[in-house]
């Protein structure tokens, strides 16, 4: 991906969005982060809904991030809609980021197409590893084209 | 020949007739003279056979007796008679019987043989006959009312025990039911149960989670604070934002053994024939930094043999029980840990784990509680929760499996586990 290329996260915790802000800053992680609060949000953003419909403002996102515990609809909720969309929703790369562990939840995310599965640390240098770990899995990965895609 | 034969009839036939106890007399002639008298019929005229015998019959009976009559009737037809005369001088009624048939001689009548029977003797016995009968009327009648109360008692108790039959399939039936009740009772609570254990699982979940988010925050914002406002602090308030920090982290490394101790207690476990070593390399690579940072000298000594476990239970006992091992440590001493697996040899079947260090160790007083939940011997010097063992024991105990503890505070400690080794075909 390049650096110009939008990441989204999906997460209710404005003291998460803080911090994980704050992480991708200490780890040199550039790339701009457009937020959404709930599930219902996401999908509106990415369907391109409502205040959401400028897509040069608001582009579709090279990699999402995704809460799974949210009010309105919950991250599964949006994976199960990624995953009914053709094939431009279906290629975005998702990773939940989430508190739960738990195996039942980690089943599903992959069930439902999730890419990856983190589990928020609570130390904030764990959490800076982990998006520099995450940045740099991004930098090796070849992804299918998105918005070229839309021109098409 | 014939002469003798007709002889020996005739001495025969006198024979019977003297031995006869019927009284039987022979007359001859219309005048019925006597000819023959057996001892019966003198002893019924009482009198000698001398004095009957040449004398007519007439003269040694009774008048009005109708047997001369009689006899003349049988003399003059040729014909046998009988009859029956009652003589009426006695107290009891006596019954004569006679029976005279004609004796013939060359075709022509010359006598006639009477019988003669009291049968007063006969009605005595009839009457006797009569009781005995009535008596066995009786008997009978009560034998049959014996009979029938045997047959109506038999009756009674078969519908008894009829009755009986159907009230034993009845609670047998109902007996049926209360196991079908039971069963279903049974389910329900178990269903009850899963539903309870679930909620349970569930809310210890979300207690973690929920209670993490703020963690997170308080870990998180603490952390920046004394990283990057620090310099603008005084010293006061740099130590209290750092115990702000250290207490959330402790809270959080609470919070996730505690969750890995209810995972451990509650997750679905099924064993399958597990190769120690990969696992064995797997933790000790988790544990990498640690090491490092430690420059603890790990020993793995092979062979490994394939054991019955869970993986993911397996290696989070042998991660704990190493971890345990880097850090009970005295300071300023280099950790040297050794891992290794032996045939267990009390336990015929099972292969037993070491993980051998040469720690702080254990005082024997100590070494049996050392297995429980938030039991912390060192809350001062060493850093933990007090969870760490108590996972290491449940997560054996789910895979079939025991464990212990050698240890002195001398030499370090020496903890053990036994799994049970798996089939090789």
């Amino acid at each position: 991906m390049t650096e110009q290329q939008t990441i989204l996260l999906v997460d209710d915790s404005e003291n998460d969005l803080v911090l994980m802000k704050t992480a991708f800053r200490k780890a040199d992680f550039t790339t701009p982060l457009q937020i959404v609060h709930n599930g219902e949000e996401a999908i509106a953003y990415l369907s391109g809904q409502g205040q959401y419909s400028n897509r040069i403002q608001f582009p579709l996102p090279a990699v999402i991030l995704l809460d799974l515990n949210m009010p309105m609809k919950n991250g599964f909720d949006v994976l199960d809609w990624l995953r009914s969309k053709p094939a431009l929703h279906k290629r975005i790369p998702t990773i939940v980021l989430t508190a739960s562990a738990r195996p039942e939840d980690v089943e599903r995310a992959f069930d439902l197409g999730a890419n990856s599965y983190l589990v928020k640390p609570g130390a904030l240098e764990d959490l800076i590893a982990m998006i520099r770990c995450l940045r740099d899995w991004l930098r090796i990965n070849h992804f299918p084209p998105l918005n070229q895609y839309v021109k098409k | 020949m014939a002469e003798k034969q007709t002889n020996d009839w005739s001495s025969l036939c006198l024979a019977f007739t003297e031995h006869a106890p019927l009284p039987m007399a022979t007359v001859e002639g219309a005048t019925h003279i006597v000819r023959y008298a057996n001892p019966a019929f003198c002893s019924l005229m009482s009198k000698p056979a001398e004095q009957l015998i040449g004398r007519p019959l007439s003269e040694l009976l009774p008048e009005k007796d109708q047997c001369v009559s009689l006899l003349d009737r049988v003399f003059r037809t040729g014909k046998p008679e009988s009859h029956t005369e009652q003589e009426q001088s006695k107290p009891h009624p006596i019954f004569w019987s006679y029976t005279m048939w004609p004796v013939l001689a060359d075709e022509r009548l010359v006598g006639v043989i009477i019988q003669v029977t009291e049968t007063a003797k006969f009605h005595g016995k009839t009457v006797a006959m009569n009781e005995a009968l009535m008596l066995g009327a009786v008997r009978q009648h009560e034998l049959v009312e014996a009979g029938e109360r045997l047959n109506a008692r038999l009756e009674q108790e078969i519908t008894e025990r009829k009755q009986a039959e159907k009230e034993l399939q009845k609670a047998k039936a109902a007996l049926a039911d209360e196991a079908v009740l039971l069963e279903r009772l049974v389910a329900e609570r178990t269903a009850e149960l899963t539903s309870t254990n679930k909620q349970l699982e569930a809310f210890v979940y979300s207690i973690a989670h929920d209670l993490r988010a703020p963690l997170r925050a308080m870990q998180g914002f603490s952390e920046t604070l004394v990283n990057d406002e620090g310099p603008a602090l005084s010293e006061a308030g740099q130590d209290y934002v750092k115990r702000i920090r250290d207490s959330a982290r402790y809270m959080d490394a609470l919070l996730s053994d505690l969750l890995a101790f209810a995972s451990i207690t509650q997750q679905r476990i099924e064993l399958a024939p597990t190769n120690l070593q990969p696992i064995v390399e797997a933790v000790l690579s988790r544990l990498e930094k640690d090491i490092a940072e430690k420059h603890a000298l790990v020993e793995t000594t092979g062979p490994w043999p394939v054991v019955m476990a869970h993986a993911p239970t397996l290696s989070q006992v042998l991660f704990n029980l190493l971890s345990n091992a880097l850090k009970f440590v005295r300071p300023g001493v280099q950790p040297q840990i050794r891992v290794r697996a032996e045939e267990a040899l009390v336990q015929p079947g099972f292969v037993r784990v070491w993980v051998e260090d040469n720690g702080i160790g254990i005082a024997p007083e100590h070494q049996e509680q050392i297995f429980r939940l938030f039991l912390r011997l060192h809350r001062d010097a060493y850093e933990g929760t007090g969870v760490g063992l108590a996972i290491v024991q449940k997560g054996v105990e789910r895979m079939g499996g025991s464990l212990g503890v050698e240890s002195s505070t001398e030499r370090g400690s020496r903890f053990w586990f036994d799994l049970r080794k798996a089939e090789q075909h």
